[in-house]
């Protein structure tokens, strides 16, 4: 299966992935919540099978983790990317007594339980065959359970997406099962490069778009324009760097491009002959035939429609910067509950 | 800007100001509690982002019009690139003519 391949199945069918770079950590305890409160930039406080997306800051406000925190009644499950489990109970562990004592037990469950990835615009025809019609309903960022999996719709693709929290032992027929049910609907095996080039044609946040720049030395969610999963009001750890930083006004701001050239990560991107910022992340789109990205680009200048030159070791290459999103996709035609199944895709075209 | 030509800076003074009107216009539908400058650009306006729904998309092609004397061909704020906080500007942008 070819990368092309791998993107073409998330893009017009399914893609199945194991998301072994997501961790799992479990939160219990009677103060869970006010807990979880301090960690997170977005109150974890949501009904019991709801998900909130949020980001556990350092206390210089630069991104720690990338996670969901799912309220599962019982305990609070945090699916983070960036950090392995270990680091991040440690760094929870850490918060116990920060604030105050915190009756809270913290412990990653990775070796209990795996998490599968389902996407694509007829991902939500493979799941239902596992978890019943109740699935074409799911709102985004809820959950569904049955017997011991968890199935959670929280997709970073821009088409139908849900990770399956699996007990380890079940893990192997599950993804068996997967596979043999979606033959019909074409369902590939896809990897995190895959995944990650979709997230970033549908302007995803995903850790993988960090990288440390010469330019800015700390990059927050002011920057990075996430500040959709930030309650200021809150006190959380890294509030208030990031209330200083949004005080003096960040200086720069992460915005999306297109390029025809092979424009990479951490070349420097110029305006009429002056630096004017750094390729955050560059990956080429055989969705598209053209190279996406996001740079870090003066906050002056860190708008769509502007044409730079992205300096590659060769020379400049052209490069445009754009409004997100970068994909029509197709997710947003095809409607469940109306029958869009993948076998009648033709009629409807 | 100074240091920018004069057809740049003057798109860029454009953008800016649209998009404070569209920010104000998105905070008031969504009762957002905070300042409209801290609504990102590329926020995505349905699902991930501002979490609007289909009411607050019929909400915005009447705030376009009544508000910005905006008005838009169309219903569907996804046929109309509404998907992102961007894509409303674009649209405003786009009928007073100052897309470059």
């Amino acid at each position: 299966m070819s990368f092309e391949d791998e993107v073409r199945a998330l893009r017009t069918s399914v893609g199945l992935s194991l998301a072994s770079h997501v961790a799992l950590v479990r939160v219990d305890g009677p103060d869970a919540l006010d807990f979880l409160q301090l960690a997170s930039t977005q109150s974890p406080y949501a009904r019991v099978g709801r998900v909130r997306t949020t980001l556990l800051l350092r206390d210089d406000g630069s991104i720690f983790a990338d996670a969901f925190i799912v309220n599962l009644g019982d305990f609070f499950l945090v699916l983070a990317e960036g950090p392995e489990s270990a680091e991040i109970v440690a760094w929870l562990t850490s918060l116990k007594t920060r604030s105050k004592s915190f009756d809270v037990s913290i412990r990653g469950i990775d070796d209990e339980w795996a998490v599968l990835g389902v996407d694509g615009p007829y991902a939500w025809e493979l799941v239902s065959q596992l978890f019943g019609a109740a699935v074409l309903g799911m709102p985004y960022l809820s959950v569904l359970a049955r017997d011991e999996t968890i199935c959670i719709r929280a997709g970073k693709t821009g088409e139908y997406g849900y990770l399956l929290l699996v007990p380890r032992p079940a893990l192997d027929a599950t993804l068996a099962e997967l596979v043999e049910r979606g033959g019909p609907l074409d369902a590939a095996r896809v990897g995190l490069a895959a995944l990650d080039l979709c997230a970033l044609e549908s302007w995803h946040f995903t850790m993988r778009t960090l990288r440390r720049t010469e330019t800015v030395e700390t990059v927050t969610p002011i920057e990075l324009q996430l500040q959709w999963r930030v309650v200021y009001a809150r006190e959380f750890v890294g509030a208030e760097a990031l209330r200083a930083r949004k005080a003096e006004g960040a200086k720069s701001r992460v915005t999306c491009f297109v390029a025809d050239g092979p424009v990479g990560e951490g070349q420097r991107v110029q305006l009429e002959g002056s630096v004017r910022g750094e390729v955050l992340a560059a990956l080429t789109s055989p969705t598209l035939g053209r190279t996406v990205g996001a740079a870090l680009l003066d906050r002056r200048v860190a708008h769509p429609h502007l044409a730079l030159e992205a300096m590659a070791p060769a020379g400049p290459l052209p490069m445009r910067t754009c409004s997100a999103f970068l994909v029509d996709n197709v997710s947003l035609r095809v409607q469940p509950h109306l029958g869009h199944t993948y076998a009648t895709r033709g009629e409807r075209a | 800007m100074s240091d920018l030509r004069a057809d740049i800076a003057l798109y860029l003074d454009r953008r800016e100001r649209a998009l404070g009107e569209v920010r104000r216009l998105l905070a008031s539908i969504i009762n957002f509690a905070g300042d409209p400058d801290d609504i990102d650009p590329d926020a995505g306006l349905f699902g991930t982002g501002l979490g609007l729904d289909s009411l607050d998309a019929v909400e915005i092609l009447v705030g376009l019009d009544i508000d910005l004397g905006i008005k838009l061909e169309g219903d569907d704020p996804m046929q109309l690139g509404l998907r992102s906080v961007n894509g409303v500007v674009d649209a405003v942008m786009r009928v007073r003519g100052e897309l470059p």
